[in-house]
């Protein structure tokens, strides 16, 4: 979720959305993992008009939430590069 | 099910959080109705895709325990919280169950201790008394020169001082273990996630 508001804003719809479709997990238990890591200070809310309909709750990450998601990017390079290597190896 | 019944479930489910979060929460699954509409989905596809509300409502549940306990640590919050976040699924359960056990029964054996070193503080001191009021023989305590009371009221004041000294460790003790049960807590919720 952090990798998807990385480059620009988003709803909760459509970052619930794109996880679900990608990873197996009920689209109704996203939005408290997006209010957890809001309230941990990696996103800020704010409400804004959508081209149709009524106003639309928009996720921006944070100075704190970018780089938490550095950390965790650069700790899931490590693991893919090890498990990788251990692969290899055994081929 | 339709989009009213389903939300009005979430709400019943989710009682127990104050009204502000409550609506909160609420709001963000009325809006992914609406854009869930708007995108041409029926609203049961949307209920399918969205899953169970009780499932929604048990980890929800579990992080406003969790959160509840942080800024109000007693023994009752933080009990609430573990029973909360076991509530998630089997292997929450599975991971909080024995080591819940086992810290809960060594803590309760360091508060009986504790109580009964006070306890016997004040039967060292009463033994005599008691006895002869009861009419009944010596009751040995296990201290052969205690019939002297300088050395009754020695024994007494030690053990005394180390029930006293045990229980409040046993209390800082429960207080910092409220702390890592917490952050235990929020780990196995991160960690493991329903289906």
């Amino acid at each position: 979720m952090l990798a998807l508001t990385q480059d620009k804003d988003r709803y909760g719809y459509e970052l619930v959305h794109n996880i679900s479709e990608q990873i197996d997990i009920s689209e109704g238990t996203v939005y408290p993992i997006l209010r957890r890591l809001t309230k941990e200070g990696y996103f800020t809310t704010y409400l804004a008009e959508s081209s149709e309909g009524p106003p639309r709750k928009y996720y921006k990450i944070t100075p704190h939430g970018k780089e938490y998601l550095q950390k965790l990017l650069k700790e899931w390079e490590r693991f893919t590069y090890a498990v990788n290597h251990l692969i290899k190896e055994e081929a | 099910m339709n989009k009213t019944e389903y939300l009005k479930e979430l709400a019943q489910l989710l009682k127990k959080i104050p009204e502000n979060e409550r609506k909160d929460i609420l709001y963000d699954y009325q809006e992914h109705f609406e854009v869930g509409t708007d995108e041409g989905k029926s609203e049961e596809d949307i209920i399918k895709d969205l899953g169970s509300p009780k499932v929604i409502a048990r980890e929800l549940l579990a992080h406003y325990h969790i959160e509840y306990a942080r800024s109000n640590t007693s023994f009752t919050t933080v009990l609430r919280a573990i029973f909360a976040t076991m509530a998630i699924g089997f292997f929450n359960l599975v991971f909080l169950l024995a080591p819940f056990l086992a810290i809960i029964g060594f803590m309760i054996a360091l508060y009986i201790t504790s109580i009964a070193l006070i306890v016997s503080a004040v039967m060292i001191l009463l033994a005599d008394p008691l006895n002869s009021f009861l009419g009944a023989e010596y009751i040995h305590l296990g201290f052969e020169g205690a019939q002297k009371w300088s050395v009754k009221i020695l024994g007494s004041v030690i053990l005394s001082g180390l029930g006293v000294l045990l229980g409040i460790g046993t209390i800082y003790l429960s207080k910092g273990l409220y702390k890592i049960t917490l952050k235990y807590l929020h780990f196995n919720l991160k960690m493991i996630k329903p289906s």
